[in-house]
């Protein structure tokens, strides 16, 4: 199979049980590169063990996920470690350390996993901290900004290492109305600039709509429903509908936002940065 | 220390270590276990010290008891093995109290009253562990008369 082919990421047949408790009962989804997946349902339909399941933060009962078609559950600790460089997360709490200062948090990952210098680390997550508005609080801990505030700081943590596959498990969640079209709008824009591959959970149907590629609807750990936003608003999924009627967002709203770019045209772009970065890597070994 | 992990944990920043490909054991666990390796034995010694400049005061400023007498029978009372043992008690039992309280911290889930119950179990077999060990370590340091 050719490499524009293939999709970023494989899931298979995803089985996940606690004990006598099925979480996810046989999941197959996939994701192509520079797509953006927004996983919908109710709460405990299994969507953020889904998603934890791709950067291994779980293990599979059974089945497989392919990310680039490795096997990311078989890898060993130093492999998951490289792989994982690759990924970002942006938590639904937040998960900020408490210890650090704003700034520090954003710099965080740069400091871990690269050779940049203290000043290229500054600038770079300054720039992020600026373009999410919250470069005024820097100097803060995260006990001492707000909600809202916290959520931008882990949005810029995850953005800051040019992730090629990003996870947000409710990024809207909490934020007031204008922060989150804001919070939509970058996540399209790291896909329009870098092509970078997006899962996004959330219960925010009109960001859900706007943002999405294509829609999975999630419920009690099974798919019911996956498509384009039009198919999946046009389901006759009983599930499906009765979750769009109860968002409280009139179907005629839900629409596309304009003059989106297709996934397609930028998988080619997405597909030239991930080979530049594998020779990077090769010529550092 | 299990507090304190069990917050991160239940906050998801363990999770955020790990997706930032840093290992949370070696990040979190293995500087908390080498502070009480080494601290423990200092605050052994601290407390000793405390002790006895306790009872001088009690001893010969309030009591009016001769110096000269106290000193000679704190030095009838405790060899120069005394504070061998107990310093190395000190560091097997600051490596284990450590231990135990990351491990219950690490491993906490259920929220608030998760991390309150790994809290307490952290202190319960911390304080049974280090019974145990004093037993143990007390009959292999003792030389048997």
């Amino acid at each position: 199979m050719s490499e524009p082919a293939r999709p970023h990421v494989q899931i298979t047949k995803l089985v996940k049980r606690y004990g006598d408790r099925t979480v996810l009962h046989g999941v197959d989804l996939n994701i192509g590169r520079a797509e953006t997946l927004v996983v919908i349902g109710g709460s405990g339909a299994g969507k953020s063990t889904l998603v934890r399941h791709l950067i291994a933060l779980e293990r599979p009962t059974s089945g497989q996920i392919l990310i680039d078609g490795t096997d990311v559950a078989a890898l060993d600790d130093v492999a998951l470690a490289k792989a994982r460089r690759r990924f970002g997360m942006v938590f639904q709490k937040y998960a900020l350390f408490d210890s650090m200062t704003v700034f520090d948090n954003v710099a965080f990952p740069l400091r871990e996993q690269t050779k940049l210098s203290e000043a290229e680390i500054r600038e770079r997550a300054m720039t992020k901290l600026q373009e999410l508005g919250v470069d005024h609080a820097a100097k803060l801990t995260p006990a001492q900004i707000s909600g809202g505030m916290a959520k931008r700081v882990g949005i810029a943590r995850a953005l800051v290492m040019q992730p090629e596959l990003l996870i947000y498990d409710e990024p809207t969640s909490g934020l007031d109305p204008v922060t989150s079209r804001t919070v939509d709008d970058l996540i399209e824009e790291m896909r329009e600039r870098f092509g970078v591959t997006s899962v996004v959970i959330t219960h925010d149907m009109v960001s859900a709509f706007d943002i999405a590629d294509r829609i999975a609807m999630l419920i009690k750990g099974r798919v019911v429903a996956e498509g384009g936003p039009r198919e999946v608003l046009a389901s006759d999924n009983e599930d499906v509908q009765r979750f769009i009627r109860s968002s409280g967002v009139e179907a005629t709203r839900l629409e596309q936002r304009k003059g989106r770019t297709p996934a397609s045209e930028l998988a080619g772009k997405a597909l030239e940065l991930k080979r530049a970065r594998d020779e990077e890597e090769r010529k550092k070994r | 220390m299990a507090a304190e992990l069990g917050n991160m944990r239940a906050s998801e920043q363990i999770d955020a270590l790990e997706t930032m490909a840093v290992n949370p054991v070696q990040y979190l666990i293995v500087p908390r276990v080498l502070a009480g390796v080494v601290m423990v034995p200092v605050l052994s010694l601290l407390f000793f010290l405390v002790g006895l400049g306790g009872a001088w005061l009690i001893g010969v400023k309030l009591l009016s008891l001769d110096p000269g007498i106290f000193f000679d029978r704190i030095k009838s009372m405790m060899a120069p093995d005394d504070l061998r043992q107990g310093l190395i008690k000190a560091v097997i039992f600051g490596y284990a109290v450590s231990l135990i309280a990351c491990r219950h911290g690490y491993f906490a889930s259920g929220g608030a009253v998760g991390v309150g119950q790994a809290t307490t179990r952290a202190v319960v077999w911390s304080v049974v562990g280090v019974f145990i060990l004093d037993t143990l370590l007390t009959s292999i340091m003792t030389p048997v008369v």
